[in-house]
């Protein structure tokens, strides 16, 4: 008797917990049926008036121009405006501004600003936070991301009258445009009484569609709605809240949206393709959207005098040894395309007649014979320790492997990958990249002009033609200069090697508008809205 | 007894400074500079002195730790490279997340596994005991990952019961809870028994039964406290091991708590937070070990502190 008094009891306990957990949660109905209830919301034209959207990414502080990563640029353009909008594809409109305009030189831009829009917080927009916000870019031009990255030839912003402003730059900057549209503009009331506080005491005031609400570190970032937008007959949004959640953990974000927890699930660099199977049966409420994207992967190679990359011949040997179309057939099932230079075909000034090294082992193992290597063992290192790239570092190790060359491969951490690249210790490493807007100005500038991650490979012809990128005002000269930049990276077969560039895959709800997914590999979910016209037919 | 309890306080802080001392080391072999991490790759080598010396990283070694120890002496543990704000300003809230799920965790767990556990152990070789021990050992035995994941799969995917991250409301918490719960229960519930099995074999039990003592009165008069004293010393254990943060747990269940931020402080080499949440946890081990002792001395006056 005692026994089965123990053992209900045992049992019992244990039914506490389960039936326990199950009320708690608030739903009094079986799963089965809060399912069908979400669905029944979607279907019916009149989902909740929250959107949840999961990014893989966290952000640690507020500054909108202290941001280095995606979701800082998500963050801000939510509810800050910069005076241009840019449609992340090369092309630009007023936003914040009516007009702008440069002189011959390009060196002095005035501004033409829109009057009768306030801030989150009450002001009104005029020339002084334009000044405000570029006069706190100038004088932290050391320490703010924005500052470093975009604003480097600024040398002045000065106010003509409330409502135009003239900047002027120490020389002519092709990318202005890009960095105008960057480039959040804050209130100067506010900035003047509290300073960088701002930040901190998460007032983010701006121009934009939704208000800033709050920001929980490792959660999420919450906005409501700006009722008084000034734009609000080109949008006004269907949603009344939304949530940007930070969700690193990939199958926690996978999991969520297919539950119903989230409307939008986006990961820079797309989902990862071994958990697209997770969203299957969710065909009829969520989209898998597939976007040819610029993002690609590359090998950056060391050409250091005493490294083995310097001699041309190991070079060539490496493009032929690889074997691209098979990564991207069988590792990227797919989705992607053999690139044929680091300047991708979403790129302004991308040259078509160009064509990738085609994978030749028996030329390879002729160049490297040709090349003074004598079998040393070389480290192709990557900070990324997901499957796919895992398995392209694999790859492209064994195809090297295949015609003479003796590597192995090492994933180690950011931290640990950001002091080898700055100090030049490796041999080769794997990463990915992007060109922002479509213009590869940036990152021909940083990483081969600049050369930040020490290739240690001089081409005095390809520099001289990234000084003039920079400079050069005119969109066709600029073109040109790219298209020849491309054809000497390729016959010189340095300092980076494109492997793949991807497409990207992210899941969205039916019937959720506006979530932009750009080809450069940022998002913008600043315009979301709900078009119930969009859902699949029943 | 408050004799005891200074002499293990002092103690406290001799471990504590231990505990910085390697916490300081360790985080500096190493390979990383915040000073990179926290500069865009534009930076000139002039631009990372620069910042190496804002954060004091061109001193000696042995400076850095006295100015970050003589800080932390008088309440500032520093400024988070990461989140470029004081650090005292960014553990609170990880701290307070972690512990609630730590509250609602210990609470679930105890409440299963030590009735459970000292039911099998009074009744071995009974149904009930076989029932605990196929508890026990399917806890121990499953990867807390693996338990996580199950738990989205079935009870948020599937079942649609609960959400699969995030915090906010009771609903929020259950998942994490029930995954970090159930092998703590396993571990409890096997020490309750086995505290159980050896309590009642002692000879005073033999003798209260020979007395004629109902078996209900020795098994909650005697056998009882006996039996709880290793529960107790364990329970102290893993409250210390979850305040100090559950990396998996919270990544699974996007739990913002002290574990993420350890993992994140580590990865982004914020030297000041990982020293500073270090010191913070082996302080707290330290105060629950002597709580426990505390408690366990109540419990059976043999273990008098004295």
């Amino acid at each position: 008797m005692k026994k089965c008094i123990c053992l209900s009891l045992s049992i019992v306990l244990l039914s506490c917990m389960f039936i326990g957990c199950g009320k708690s949660s608030g739903t009094s109905d079986t799963g089965q049926s809060s399912r069908e209830e979400k669905k029944e919301k979607v279907s019916s034209g009149g989902p909740d008036k929250t959107v949840n959207i999961a990014l893989n990414e966290n952000i640690v502080q507020l500054d909108p121009h202290n941001q280095s990563n995606l979701p800082g640029y998500m963050m801000w353009s939510m509810c800050m405006e910069p005076l241009i909008f840019s449609d992340r594809n090369g092309d630009y409109e007023p936003l914040l501004c009516e007009s702008w305009e440069h002189d011959d030189s390009g060196k002095v831009w005035t501004f033409k600003l829109r009057k009768g829009i306030k801030f989150h917080n009450g002001e009104d927009f005029n020339a002084d936070d334009v000044e405000a916000t570029f006069h706190r870019l100038i004088e932290h031009r050391e320490e703010l991301q924005s500052a470093v990255e975009l604003w480097s030839l600024l040398d002045n912003c000065e106010k003509l009258d409330d409502y135009t402003v003239k900047f002027v730059f120490s020389s002519p900057d092709s990318t202005a445009l890009n960095s105008f549209s960057n480039t959040a503009i804050i209130p100067n009331g506010a900035y003047e009484e509290y300073g960088d506080d701002l930040w901190n005491k998460q007032m983010m005031y701006g121009t934009g569609p939704w208000i800033f609400k709050e920001w929980s570190d490792g959660q999420y970032t919450h906005y409501v709605k700006n009722d008084d937008y000034w734009n609000k007959d080109k949008f006004d949004s269907y949603y009344d809240e939304v949530y940007i959640r930070h969700i690193t953990e990939l199958s926690t974000s996978v999991a969520a949206h297919v539950s119903g927890d989230l409307q939008v699930n986006l990961k820079s660099g797309g989902i990862d393709e071994d958990l697209l199977d997770l969203y299957k049966g969710t065909e009829d409420r969520i989209e898998m959207k597939e976007v040819e994207s610029g993002m690609f992967n590359y090998i950056g190679l060391q050409c250091a005098p005493d490294k083995v990359f310097h001699d041309k011949n190991a070079r060539l040997a490496f493009e032929y040894a690889v074997n691209r179309q098979s990564i991207v057939d069988n590792l990227l099932d797919g989705k992607g395309k053999v690139p044929t230079s680091i300047i991708t075909d979403t790129c302004t000034g991308f040259d078509p007649s160009l064509e990738s090294y085609e994978y030749d082992p028996d030329k390879a193992k002729e160049y490297l014979q040709k090349s003074d290597y004598d079998g040393q063992k070389m480290i192709i290192l990557s900070n990324t320790s997901t499957k796919q790239v895992e398995e392209t570092l694999l790859s492209i190790s064994e195809d090297m492997n295949n015609v003479g060359f003796n590597t192995d491969i090492q994933v180690t951490e950011p931290s640990t990958m950001l002091e080898k690249r700055k100090s030049g210790d490796y041999d080769l490493f794997y990463v990915g990249a992007m060109h922002n807007s479509g213009d590869p100005c940036q990152f021909l500038n940083l990483r081969i002009l600049n050369d930040v991650h020490k290739s240690n490979f001089v081409n005095e012809k390809m520099n001289n033609l990234i000084e003039k990128i920079k400079v050069e005002m005119d969109t066709d000269k600029r073109d040109q200069y790219i298209s020849e930049v491309s054809h000497i990276i390729r016959e010189e077969a340095a300092p980076q090697s494109c492997i793949v560039q991807m497409n990207l895959t992210e899941a969205i709800d039916y019937g959720v508008t506006g979530i932009e997914i750009f080809k450069d590999g940022n998002f913008r979910a600043t315009y979301v809205d709900y078009d119930p016209s969009l859902l699949p037919a029943k | 007894m408050l004799k005891y309890i200074i002499k293990r306080l002092l103690q406290t802080v001799v471990v504590l400074f231990i505990v910085s001392i390697f916490s300081f080391l360790l985080i500096r072999i190493a390979p990383g500079n915040p000073a990179l991490l926290m500069l865009p790759d534009t930076a000139s080598e002039e631009q990372v002195k620069d910042m190496e010396a804002n954060l004091g990283l061109d001193k000696p070694l042995i400076n850095q730790y006295f100015h970050y120890m003589s800080g932390v002496l008088k309440g500032d543990l520093g400024n988070s490279t990461t989140y470029r704000v004081p650090v005292a300003d960014v553990i609170p809230e990880r701290l307070i997340t972690t512990a609630k799920l730590t509250l609602t965790t210990i609470i679930l767990g105890t409440l299963i596994s030590i009735p459970l556990g000292i039911v099998a152990g009074a009744h071995r070789g009974t149904a009930v005991d076989f029932f605990s021990m196929f508890f026990a050992l399917l806890g121990q035995s499953m990867s807390p990952v693996w338990l996580a994941v199950l738990n989205v799969y079935v009870f948020s995917v599937v079942l649609d019961w609960f959400p699969s991250m995030g915090t906010g409301g009771l609903k929020y918490i259950i998942l994490p809870t029930i995954t970090l719960a159930y092998p703590m229960a396993a571990k409890i519930t096997r020490v309750a028994r086995s505290g159980m099995i050896d309590t009642l074999s002692e000879d005073y039990i033999t003798s209260t039964y020979a007395k004629g003592i109902k078996r209900s009165v020795v098994y909650r008069k005697y056998a009882l406290k006996n039996a709880l004293i290793p529960v107790i010393t364990l329970i102290g254990i893993q409250i210390a091991q979850f305040l100090a943060g559950t990396v998996v747990v919270e990544t699974v269940f996007s739990w913002p708590g002290t574990g993420q931020l350890i993992n994140q402080a580590v990865q982004n080499r914020d030297y000041a937070l990982v020293q500073s949440m270090l010191l913070i946890s082996a302080a707290i081990f330290t105060i629950i070990n002597l709580l426990v002792d505390i408690i366990n001395s109540f419990i059976d006056p043999r273990m008098r502190l004295e």
